[in-house]
């Protein structure tokens, strides 16, 4: 489905990636993992059109998505979840969530919408629907973020650090969430995660990203069972 | 009857919040600071002397010509300017530098055509007022109810476009974060490129009403521009409705304040009106810099609320 072929990318001058060789297969959850500055939200700004690419592809279902503009790689498939500013502060939940929807028709936008907001029930709420997403905690503003994500009926799902900042309780949920989310809506799934251990849970295969090198490429179980990795890379949970 | 000043003063208002409106936009949805802003009015003045003394058009029919070519210039400018210049890495203050650079620009343009039109034509194409050409109507000023009416139905139509349509949320929207309303599938281009068909259009129509009262000419938009930026500034340059209450405090106190100034110290204070418009912008950003817009509301209101109760029982407990 997605696939990266020897990118060197970065901002300006400043190189983050370099030769980057990656394929998403067509099914699962892929868990990107590496230390704080490995350049996991590079990739992904990467692959949406937001940093300079020096060289190599990135296609997606065979397609070369390189120097096309975010609203077109948006149009393909791809629906990016950026780690802090992934929603608008200013407007409220439902214009948030009609924007998430922005490519679709009308009608299909409002259909989507009772879609994604039974995922998330919370957000649903006739106090919270109208409300400013400024006005919204940690957890709701995580699960805004994603349902904005889900509302382009997406073929693939970037989260760049779904769980950054929240309480292990709230982590939980957002991870049963999205694995939810695969399972019920078949969408793909490719996160980023700094503390590991439960993303690499509800993932099937993991890369390890360090200093915008890739330097493994597993399964999550295997992962998961290698004393070495659990040392450096799982955090807290580990 | 509404006495001739205050006419005076809310067509002054109209023509201000249509400038100040077109700025807030620029800066709050495009991020670009625009100093030529009073210039695309000139840029209409011309159109209407043109409509007017060549093709010998009615005064106001020359709206929509104002409005069609100042969004068409505003177009050209984004897309021979801002744009490349952003491609290029400008900072927003590298832009606005190129923006002053713009204004002197057009106002060159505008003396030569001014006196293309003087020796091509033989009319007098500097220092001129269009007061000849307006009509009036149960003793009000035809350019009174004229840039009245078409002042209201700008703020209508940009409410109704701002709040209600799914172009209006996706240009607040490109106005907090650019790179994320861009992956949101908008395409920030065809947005800006109608941000600043408007941002061209409004100050332009506004061109068609300056002349009617004022003696106008290429450089009328020196004396003007203080007083947009000013509105803008007590605005709060954040929505179009801050500008517009901005721009009216601004002409309020332009118009009306310096004539009762003049009657107490004398006439000689009526060519500094503009410093009014200065003194409140100073003003504005010492005491409250985010102007109407960043000020406590709901505070000011509960306030005024208990303020009112409060001598509402003084009076009763007097009584």
């Amino acid at each position: 489905m997605l696939e990266l072929r020897g990118v060197n990318a970065g901002y300006g001058k400043h190189q983050v990636l370099f030769d980057v060789t990656m394929n998403l297969k067509k099914s699962g959850i892929t868990v990107i993992i590496g230390p704080n500055g490995a350049g996991k939200t590079t990739l992904f700004r990467t692959i949406m059109g937001l940093t300079n690419i020096y060289s190599g592809l990135i296609l997606f279902n065979d397609y070369n998505i390189v120097n096309l503009k975010p609203n077109r790689i948006v149009k393909l498939g791809i629906s990016y979840v950026p780690q802090r500013g992934s929603f608008f502060e200013n407007l409220t939940v439902r214009e948030n969530l009609l924007l998430g929807g922005y490519i679709l028709k009308e009608e299909e936008r409002h259909s989507i919408m009772k879609e994604v907001l039974e995922l998330f029930p919370v957000l649903a709420r006739k106090d919270y629907i109208n409300r400013k997403a400024s006005r919204l905690s940690g957890g709701e503003r995580k699960m805004l973020a994603i349902a904005m994500g889900l509302m382009k009926k997406p073929r693939l799902l970037l989260l760049d650090e779904p769980t950054e900042g929240l309480m292990p309780k709230l982590t939980i949920e957002v991870y049963k969430k999205i694995r939810e989310i695969h399972e019920e809506m078949g969408t793909q799934i490719v996160m980023t995660a700094e503390k590991a251990q439960l993303s690499l849970e509800i993932g099937d295969e993991a890369f390890l990203l360090v200093s915008g090198q890739i330097k493994d490429h597993r399964t999550t179980q295997e992962m998961l069972n290698d004393p070495n990795l659990r040392e450096k890379y799982f955090g807290v949970y580990g | 009857m509404i006495p001739l000043l205050l006419q005076n003063a809310i067509v002054f208002a109209n023509i201000l919040s249509l400038m100040a409106i077109s700025a807030t936009l620029a800066l709050s949805k495009t991020n670009v600071p625009n100093f030529a802003v009073a210039t695309f009015g000139t840029i209409g003045v011309y159109i209407t002397f043109t409509c007017v003394k060549i093709f010998r058009l009615p005064l106001y029919s020359s709206l929509p010509f104002c409005l069609i070519f100042g969004g068409l210039i505003g177009v050209a400018i984004y897309r021979l300017m801002i744009k490349p210049l952003r491609e290029r890495g400008a900072t927003r203050e590298e832009i606005m530098i190129a923006t002053l650079g713009l204004d002197i620009f057009l106002i060159a343009i505008l003396n030569i055509y001014a006196d293309y039109l003087t020796r091509a034509f033989k009319v007098m194409a500097r220092d001129f007022t269009f007061s000849a050409y307006d009509f009036s109507i149960a003793g009000l000023n035809g350019v009174f109810v004229a840039s009245t009416i078409f002042f209201v139905a700008t703020m209508v139509s940009l409410h109704l476009i701002f709040t209600k349509t799914s172009l209006g949320i996706a240009l607040k929207a490109m106005g907090e974060d650019q790179s994320l309303a861009e992956c949101q599938g908008i395409n920030t281009d065809i947005l800006c490129l109608i941000t600043w068909f408007i941002v061209g259009a409004l100050p332009a129509a506004a061109g068609v009403f300056f002349p009617v009262n004022w003696i106008s000419n290429p450089t009328v938009s020196l004396f003007i521009v203080v007083s947009v930026f000013a509105s803008c500034v007590l605005g709060g340059f954040s929505t179009i409705y801050d500008a517009a209450a901005g721009s009216y405090i601004i002409a309020m106190a332009q118009v009306l304040l310096i004539p009762y100034l003049a009657n107490i110290v004398g006439v000689w204070i009526l060519p500094y009106g503009f410093l009014v418009a200065l003194l409140i912008m100073i003003l504005t950003i010492v005491i409250f810099p985010k102007g109407l817009y960043g000020l406590p509301w709901n505070t000011i209101g509960e306030f005024l609320l208990k303020l009112f109760n409060y001598v509402k029982e003084a009076l009763r407990v007097k009584a």
